[in-house]
């Protein structure tokens, strides 16, 4: 297809990560006519979902794009885009199974071993996991979604919840340093009742706590010492210890002892109020990965008209004598617009604030039982950095039966190995040894490490109609890029409706059609009628 | 301007709906009629069988076509008996498909346990999966924990598989009054005491007892868990108190309750229980502590002070009919 | 209310820009054409519900939202699509070349068992044909599939397109079936506002209250 990109437009996106997306989908359903661009031959930029075989196009994306120069003119001039930048770094991957031996073996299909129970075991072998490559749904930024948070809100009301489905995140753990093991934390009433972990008052304690933060507005006054302080006092004062304080903590606030009190109630709130609506913890995941959200939101934007163009290199954006932003050069086009939002990854104005840390892992068995998706939340010990694990099984689409992709998220200190070293030693094996048989550790198969840099950049640098749009953060969720998204749409279009509700796909018809003439007809009818009583 | 896409507006919508409606209701009339008038020269056939099926379809409580059916089936008994069996397959996926429209219909449920009797042999597997799926859509619905108590007597099975069912539904969800009902009809069936029939016996009185706990102190506001309590604390007459383990059970229940009481002193389900149990353990003896705990369920809950204040006054005079008895 | 479908069919439209997608899929759900519709905008997906042998099937038909123009179709796309529509214009050469592009799409991001079916559309416009009909067949026979010559605008097959397609889905789908594999879609769930009237049993203030 050689067809040129239509010019000048309304909102010109540069990147197809999920913040922007959103923002290009609520463009276009209030009308405005969008250009959505990509250097990449995928949709998602740092929030991509892949296979093995694309593995490689997605990390060596950042391949040597030569630089052109152009002429300035006297007006204008170019900020200039380095496509070489590199976003997800440090990568390294590793194998821990061979390849199929080239001597012939009795069974040439698949090799499969009896265990000590007797229970038949499929050996993976590296040309057999590749050949089934399509199976397999990496994340680079796996997140989930609150039952009830905004970006499951955003979903419903605009419809784009039609273009994707969900699996529940079965459960939620945390880690007992006493006992050295993973700690079950009960999300339900159900869960508490049937809990083994904790007293009798153990959990009216819990239940009591929770009850009185999800009715914190309707009841101020109780709170008025405890909102001076922070979460670690307020528990204390309810003389809250143990394992209790532990699920508070880790898993239903997910703060720190020294978290502001009113930002852990918040999020105790969201917590509380999303078990329940689709499944008995407050989270679900993506069936296929995240990636699949930002190219919903892409193909929202798309019905509207939205138009999508892959593999366009954005070289420079294009300043005008006003200080204005112009437009852009994407390939050898100049592409004007009124507004242009760029990735945050992509735009040369912004800084590295920080980094997340990650690996993935393919493993041959689940850490706990887990038939859909586990989380799992690795308090900050010793001073080290929290670490959040994300396990998914075959149901959620992430990889063939019998395996686990396992996901590790952190904040960046170091780099990704060693960041995430001693979890991963801790919880799997890389080694086949009886011991491990024993000890029942899962086993890694097969390993990715990178780090992703999380920018910033600051709106007063940039020309007033040139936004940038964050990327992928170390949060566990989707909704403070949902706000992101919504305020750069608010800032641009002040007085208009965020993703208002799309009407229902059966009462759009054609206009002219035979069914609706006989409808018109009906309604005329009605309406002479009502005159003459 | 032709070609161009439009949405719907609400009067068309309404339009398409209101003539939706008309369509239906004369449907209905002329199916009506027709089933009356073949009933009334006696054609309990196949035709009255489709007609009445699809006007049940849409609204199953009609209770004179379901009798025009059981009519239609005692009929076919007589003069077909070899395909009663298709008949009575056809009777409960009726049934089912209705029960699926209003799974509270008393008619629907009624008339597959009728059909049931039809024949002599069931598949009570299938039998179980619909009050299964009933029960997963709605725990409450008591149409279908009848249904079940018909199927189980009926299939006579075993009332293990039964208890185990519920402590199933109550690990789901504690907060249920019918889960922890068919609990209270099946355990002293199963394990009675040796001493007394009607008492559990004691370990699985203290299982019980433990179980509940969860409940209560995970949620002392539900009230399906008090009563179940109460039943399985209050249900033997004084005579069994003379049982030292049923004492002392009693006084264990004490211990916790007035743990939670510490915990929540404005609960009056608490405050009531702890009551009670002063009163069977030793309503005499802890007379003052009983009237206290009666004036602070005034204050904590005075919609039911009238309540309160009879429940009070009966303890006392319980009490004056003990001084009496024990110095005669 | 009775049910409404036994089962749901999800089925793709592909194919170039201009080829008549949408005039097809307008065809088949609302029985439907107009000459001026010119590109496709705020089209999502239609619905229509077919019998074939005593089932209900809902056939929910997505269209590409013109994201074609540019092949810059989305994977998520393909995601738990039962059957696609190939569909070129048999008065533009290019549209039908283009076809073998689209089928290695699908092998790449459609499931493996997708059933698929060709379609060479506008066949009512004979003195403007650029693709001779037994090309169309060449091709279909070449990838083992189905084909027709269509006509949106003069209604010609399309109605027949979508009802072999669907009956061969539903065969395929019941032959799975018996041999007890799980069918279709990876069984996520979708979310909605309306969920069913369930009584909110694991939500956290519902309890049982008698008094």
């Amino acid at each position: 297809m050689t067809d040129d990109i239509p010019s000048p437009c309304d909102l010109l996106v540069i990147g197809t990560g999920l913040t922007e997306s959103i923002v290009a989908s609520a463009a276009s359903r209030i009308g405005k006519q969008v250009v959505h661009v990509d250097h990449r031959d995928f949709y998602g930029s740092n929030w991509a979902t892949f296979s093995f075989n694309n593995l490689h196009n997605v990390l060596g994306v950042n391949k040597g794009l030569t630089e052109c120069i152009e002429e300035t003119k006297k007006e204008t001039y170019s900020i200039h885009i380095g496509l070489n930048s590199n976003t997800v770094l440090n990568v390294v991957e590793k194998w821990f199974i061979s390849d199929e031996d080239v001597e012939a073996t009795i069974d040439n299909q698949l090799r499969i071993e009896e265990t000590n129970n007797g229970i038949l075991k499929q050996t993976w072998t590296k040309s057999e996991v590749l050949k089934h490559s399509r199976k397999f749904n990496f994340d680079l930024s796996p997140k989930l979604l609150y039952s009830k948070g905004e970006m499951v809100e955003v979903l419903i009301s605009s419809g784009i919840c039609r273009y994707a489905e969900f699996k529940n995140v079965s459960s939620i753990y945390t880690y007992d340093n006493v006992e050295s093991g993973l700690l079950p934390v009960p999300c339900s009433r159900a869960d508490i009742f049937n809990s083994k972990d904790i007293t009798m008052i153990e959990k009216r304690l819990l239940m009591k706590i929770l009850s009185m933060c999800v009715e914190y507005e309707t009841k101020p006054e109780k709170f008025q010492e405890d909102e001076m302080g922070n979460f670690g006092n307020f528990l204390d004062a309810h003389k809250i210890q143990g394992k209790v304080r532990k699920y508070l903590i880790d898993s239903v606030a997910m703060a720190k002892e020294s978290t502001n009190f009113q930002d852990a109630v918040k999020n105790i709130q969201k917590f509380v109020r999303s078990i329940g609506r689709y499944g008995n913890t407050p989270f679900l995941w993506t069936l296929y990965g995240s990636g699949e959200l930002p190219q919903c939101f892409c193909r929202c934007s798309a019905v509207f008209g939205g138009v999508y163009c892959l593999k366009r290199s954005t070289r420079s954006i294009i300043i005008g004598s006003d200080g204005q932003a112009t437009g852009i050069m994407c390939d050898n086009q100049n592409l004007k617009a009124k507004f242009i939002l760029i990735e945050d990854s992509l735009n040369p104005l912004a800084t590295i604030k920080s980094g997340i840390s990650r690996a993935i892992l393919v493993t041959n068995k689940a850490l706990t039982s887990n038939d859909q998706a586990v989380l799992i939340n690795l308090p900050s010990l010793n001073g080290k950095e929290p670490v959040r694990i994300l396990e998914l099984s075959a149901s959620t689409m992430a990889c063939p039966q019998g395996l686990y992709v396992v996901h590790l998220i952190t904040r960046q200190v170091t780099t990704a190995i060693e960041d995430l070293r001693e979890v991963i030693d801790t919880f799997f094996s890389a080694v086949e040894s009886n011991e491990n048989e024993a000890l029942h550790k899962p086993q890694i198969i097969w390993s990715l490490h990178f780090n992703i840099n999380e920018y910033e950049s600051y709106a007063d640098m940039l020309p007033l109609n040139l936004y940038s749009s964050p990327g992928p953060n170390s949060s566990m969720d989707f909704d403070n890029h949902v706000i992101q998204a919504r305020n750069i749409f608010k800032s641009m279009f002040p007085d208009e409706d965020f993703l208002p509700r799309v009407p229902d796909p059966e009462d759009v018809i054609l206009e002219g059609s035979a069914e609706e003439v006989v409808l018109q007809e009906s309604l005329e009818n009605q309406e002479v009628h009502n005159v003459h009583e | 301007m032709h070609g161009r896409l439009k949405v719907r507006t609400t009067a068309e919508q309404q339009e398409i709906k209101a003539k939706e409606r008309a369509k239906k209701l004369v449907m209905y009339k002329t199916a009506m009629n027709l089933i009356f008038s073949k009933r009334k020269s006696g054609e309990l056939d196949d035709e009255i069988l489709k007609m009445t099926g699809q006007v049940l379809t849409e609204n199953p409580d009609i209770s004179t076509l379901w009798n025009i059916r059981k009519e239609t089936i005692l009929k076919t008994k007589e003069t077909m008996p070899d395909r009663v069996d298709d008949y009575v397959s056809n009777e409960l996926a009726l049934t089912e498909q209705c029960i699926r429209v209003n799974p509270k219909s008393y008619n629907s449920w009624f008339h597959r346990s009728w059909i049931l009797d039809q024949v002599s042999i069931v598949d009570f597997k299938n039998e179980f999966l619909l009050c299964d799926k009933c029960l997963e859509l709605d725990e409450r619905n008591f149409h279908c924990w009848d249904y079940r108590r018909i199927i189980v007597q009926k299939s006579k099975t075993s009332l293990e598989n039964e208890l185990e069912f519920s402590t199933n539904k109550i690990k789901k969800n504690f907060s249920n009054y019918s889960s922890w009902h068919y609990r209270s009809e099946l355990l002293p069936r199963i394990y009675p005491s040796s001493s007394d029939q009607s008492i559990l016996d004691d370990q699985k009185l203290a299982e019980e007892c433990n179980l509940i706990q969860n409940a209560i102190f995970t949620d002392p506001n539900d009230q399906s868990a008090w009563f179940y309590q109460r039943w399985l604390l209050f249900n033997s007459d004084e005579k069994s108190l003379k049982n030292s383990s049923l004492l002392s059970t009693l006084n264990n229940e004490l211990e916790s309750c007035q743990q939670l009481h510490d915990l929540e002193p404005d609960n009056k389900w608490v405050k009531l229980q702890v009551c009670e149990l002063l009163r069977r353990i030793n309503g005499l003896g802890n007379e003052t502590e009983i009237l206290q705990l009666i004036q602070q369920l005034i204050k904590v809950d005075p919609l039911r002070q009238g309540y309160y204040t009879y429940l009070g006054s009966k303890i006392v005079e319980e009490n004056q009919k003990k001084k009496i008895s024990e110095s005669s | 209310m009775a049910k409404t479908y036994d089962y749901l069919f999800k089925l793709l439209l592909i194919g170039d820009s201009g080829v008549g997608k949408t005039c097809v899929l307008f065809r088949f759900s609302e029985d439907a054409f107009n000459s001026t519709f010119i590109s496709t905008i705020g089209i999502d997906f239609k619905i229509r519900t077919i019998e074939l042998d005593g089932k209900k099937i809902k056939l929910q038909i997505w269209d590409t939202a013109g994201q074609e123009r540019f092949r810059t179709i989305t994977t998520a796309y393909y995601r738990g699509a039962m059957g696609i529509m190939l569909v070129y214009d048999i008065t533009n050469d290019k549209s039908f070349d283009n076809i073998k592009n689209w089928i290695r799409n699908i092998e790449e991001h459609a499931s493996a068992d997708v059933e698929k079916m060709i379609l060479g559309n506008k066949c009512d416009m004979n003195d403007k044909r650029q693709v001779s009909k037994d090309r169309g067949e060449q091709l279909a026979i070449e990838y083992g599939i189905k084909f027709m010559e269509t006509s949106a605008k003069a209604s010609i097959n399309v109605e027949d397109a979508f009802f072999t397609l669907a009956r061969d889905i539903k065969a395929k789908m019941e032959k799975k079936l018996e041999a007890s594999h799980p069918s279709g879609k990876g069984g996520g769930h979708q979310i909605k506002a309306d969920e069913p009237p369930r009584k909110p049993l694991t939500s956290w203030l519902s309890r049982c209250s008698i008094l």
